[in-house]
């Protein structure tokens, strides 16, 4: 069993989630189809200095300079609610930490009759979720590893200054 | 909180053992270890498993198992709480009571211990026990499931389920084993183990 404390890694993956939803790089495409990821609602901080929390709700969050700042402020994330858009079907979810763990998946009613049919197409959506979380954390870990972390790093830095 | 439920909770365990049993030996080992089967009066705490359409079907005879590559069933556990207040003033008067009839002065440690014994058995018996639901979805090719319920009785009395029933010891996931499935690449775990 291995030991070591990479808790650190789960904040950084919900903040690659959030630089890929502000650098624009937030499509995926899961089942042959094409979905794009943003944060819908709230976004919770935490600062690992002090430990103060800050819990940021906007129906904006794009527009919400209380979260710039946070960032800016290397703030890390410790929840973040998103939203999965498709063609045809919008899923949310709650990303937690600590562990890391996806909660909350708000999926459509299905509107089939039979048992059975209802069983399977919300396990249908919690596939895709599951895929969701599977493909990007491993891209996040991918990226981590490599060095253009730093860059990307660098490069959302940039952009908060723009805005900031 | 469940597969059916506006907003789905459901937390994931993993196993390393082998999981190899067709419908018909999954539900002959679903019914051994059910809530029906399992139950006892005496116990305070009863758990066992349940078709997941519970309480609409009882047996594992007639319920769904399969659902794609998904194997869904669910987990009863029911607790019983006797009211600490209520058992205090029951157990006064119930040593009141045993002095007159043995006509008794003291009573012994040994006396003591018997009322209470006796006061317990008696509460637990009629006590109405808070019962939970936990669905389960188990997805044996990846050797994972996934629970709608995560507090640390409903874990310990799963995983005694489990190996009980099937053999198997689940756990739950750390950072590193999450990243170490999402990667499955030794390789580049152990840059990740590096950071």
């Amino acid at each position: 069993m291995i030991k070591k404390d990479l808790s650190f890694l789960e904040n950084e993956y919900l903040q690659f989630l959030l630089m890929n939803y502000f650098i624009g790089e937030n499509e995926i495409e899961l089942n042959t189809e094409y979905y794009t990821y943003l944060p819908k609602g709230k976004v919770s901080f935490i600062s690992p200095e002090n430990g103060e929390k800050v819990d940021i709700e906007s129906s904006n969050i794009s527009d919400c300079a209380e979260m710039y700042t946070s960032l800016k402020d290397s703030k890390v994330i410790k929840q973040i609610t998103m939203t999965l858009n498709g063609k045809n079907i919008t899923i949310d979810f709650v990303l937690k930490t600590s562990p890391l763990r996806i909660t909350g998946i708000v999926a459509p009613k299905s509107l089939a009759e039979e048992f059975d049919d209802k069983v399977m197409e919300r396990l249908l959506y919690f596939d895709l979720i599951k895929q969701f979380y599977q493909k990007t954390l491993k891209s996040f870990l991918e990226l981590r590893i490599s060095d253009d972390w730093q860059q990307l790093l660098k490069n959302f830095e940039d952009y908060l200054s723009k805005i900031v | 909180m469940g597969i059916l439920s506006g907003s789905m909770n459901l937390f994931r365990v993993y196993f390393n053992d082998p999981f190899s049993f067709n419908t018909l030996q999954l539900s002959d080992i679903l019914e051994q270890y059910s809530f029906n089967a399992l139950y006892s009066d005496e116990k305070n705490i009863n758990y066992g498993f349940v078709p997941f359409e519970y309480p609409e079907k009882e047996s594992f005879q007639d319920s769904s198992l399969l659902y794609g590559e998904h194997i869904l069933f669910g987990m009863r556990y029911d607790e019983k709480k006797i009211n600490a207040k209520y058992f205090n003033l029951e157990f006064v008067a119930l040593k009141k009571k045993f002095m007159e009839e043995n006509r008794k002065e003291f009573l012994s440690k040994m006396d003591v211990e018997f009322i209470k014994n006796t006061l317990t058995n008696r509460l637990t018996k009629s006590a109405v026990p808070n019962s939970t639901i936990v669905e389960i979805l188990l997805v044996p090719e990846n050797k994972e499931a996934f629970i709608s319920v995560q507090t640390t009785k409903i874990f310990e009395a799963l995983s005694h389920l489990f190996k009980s029933a099937f053999d198997i010891s689940i756990y739950q996931e750390t950072f590193v084993e999450l990243a170490k499935r999402v990667l499955n690449s030794p390789s580049k775990m152990d840059r990740v183990l590096q950071l």
